[in-house]
């Protein structure tokens, strides 16, 4: 009986959330910055979160990424037509704009990544949205910020500066996924110090 | 050269292993093959010092490993909507600078002529407008005489037809497209899209089951097909 309420009030959310998406690209069709901004807070941390995965954890370049497709979410919001769920359609902007990246880029575009942009995402799904877009705030704060495992292999050769092999060991991985963890570590790393305006490091 | 560029040419392998070459953890072995990388691609010196200089400023101040590379959502929207205005502003701009044109041009036309020759421009005028309205909106009502303006972005839609967006890995002239094409009574947008994709258009219109096999299809096909897709 509880899991049946449960949902019926998961399939109503879902059911509201298109509706006000769907208004808010109407307004957005007709110029409304308001509109814009609260589809802008609503979608852009978890469409970062969505491109960061694919572009091997760079943020940075993620989040540059999701703000040309709101650019084009703003310009096309006419073009809607409500054949598919808001959210699927926007998605689909932010995908478009990530393969024409990888396109351009093409030594991105590994076998794996091509394989992942073909399926469609289980994070797009819509009741997975609503639980999602709950928890917005803390996830543009946390795939801003260097993950538990990538702080503390940064940790380990910086400050206990230790060999390669002591790292495999001590964490019970392969020496290659340490120098593997490092290297995507440090990529993280030099894009909070550039965000921080510090030196150019690379 | 770009730094993108730069670090194509460098073998991934010497820059997975720089941090422990800067802090001086590496075997014989891997130090002789870091500093043979050195001495083939003088750039590579360059990611080593900013390698040394980014330890340094780590150690100094442990609390930047806590930070964020992300600004909030709400700066980043801010510029967003700083760079839409901006856009909207320029549009203007251009659009009022070519109508003004347009206007002072076609008046100082009619009021340098004669009043008989003022009527003839102006009729002139009528019929070309008369003209273009019918070169290019009437082609825009489709056979339900439902109106489709050109800048709406909406496309025209044909119940009897499906459009797939495809990513392909060869011309769109490549004999084994065309033959895919052929099979499926289809055919391809000879150029592709801003974002590298062809329309894939079949005359009959699928089903979803039928959209998910075709498409399972194509995306089998790797060497033709780097991404396929429906289109919403």
């Amino acid at each position: 009986m509880d899991a049946a309420l449960k949902k019926n009030d998961k399939q109503l959310t879902v059911a509201e959330k298109t509706l006000i998406d769907t208004n808010l690209l109407k307004r957005i069709s007709n110029g409304d910055q308001d509109a814009f901004s609260e589809l802008y807070i609503n979608y852009q941390p978890r469409l970062i979160k969505y491109c960061s995965r694919i572009l091997k954890n760079d943020v940075a370049l993620a989040a540059d990424i999701v703000d040309e497709a709101m650019i084009e979410i703003w310009r096309s919001a006419g073009s809607f037509s409500g054949r598919s769920q808001p959210s699927t359609w926007i998605h689909s902007i932010a995908r478009f704009r990530l393969i024409g990246y990888l396109r351009k880029n093409k030594e991105l575009l590994q076998d794996e990544s091509s394989e992942w942009l073909n399926f469609k995402d289980d994070a797009l799904l819509p009741d997975e949205e609503i639980v999602l877009s709950e928890r917005n705030r803390d996830l543009i704060k946390n795939i801003g910020k260097l993950s538990d495992k990538h702080k503390e292999v940064i940790e380990l050769v910086y400050f206990r500066e230790l060999s390669i092999k002591e790292i495999a060991l001590m964490l019970d991985i392969s020496e290659n996924t340490v120098k593997t963890r490092m290297f995507y570590a440090r990529n993280h790393l030099k894009n909070i110090l550039s965000s921080l305006d510090l030196t150019d490091f690379g | 050269m770009n730094k993108k560029q730069l670090k194509k040419r460098i073998p991934i392998e010497a820059l997975k292993l720089l941090p422990w070459y800067a802090t001086g953890w590496l075997s014989p072995q891997e130090r002789g093959y870091i500093q043979k990388v050195l001495s083939q691609y003088p750039d590579f010196r360059s990611l080593l010092d900013a390698e040394r200089k980014m330890i340094n400023v780590v150690r100094e101040d442990k609390s930047i490993l806590d930070k964020s590379c992300l600004d909030a959502t709400e700066i980043r929207l801010n510029k967003v909507l700083e760079q839409l205005s901006s856009t909207n502003e320029k549009n203007k701009k251009a659009s009022k600078g070519v109508n003004q044109g347009v206007l002072v041009y076609l008046s100082n036309l009619v009021s340098s002529c004669s009043p008989k020759m003022q009527y003839a421009v102006i009729a002139a005028v009528t019929t070309v407008t008369i003209a273009l309205s019918f070169a290019f909106v009437a082609p825009l009502l489709d056979e339900n005489n439902v109106y489709y303006p050109a800048t709406s972005g909406v496309k025209k839609s044909n119940n009897n037809l499906t459009t797939l967006l495809v990513g392909l890995n060869i011309e769109p002239t490549d004999p084994r497209l065309l033959k895919i094409l052929d099979e499926n009574n289809a055919k391809i947008d000879a150029i592709p899209s801003k974002s590298g994709m062809h329309h894939l258009t079949l005359s009959v219109k699928l089903n979803a089951t039928q959209i998910k096999s075709l498409l399972k299809t194509l995306r089998d096909n790797k060497a033709l097909f780097w991404f396929a897709g429906e289109e919403f």
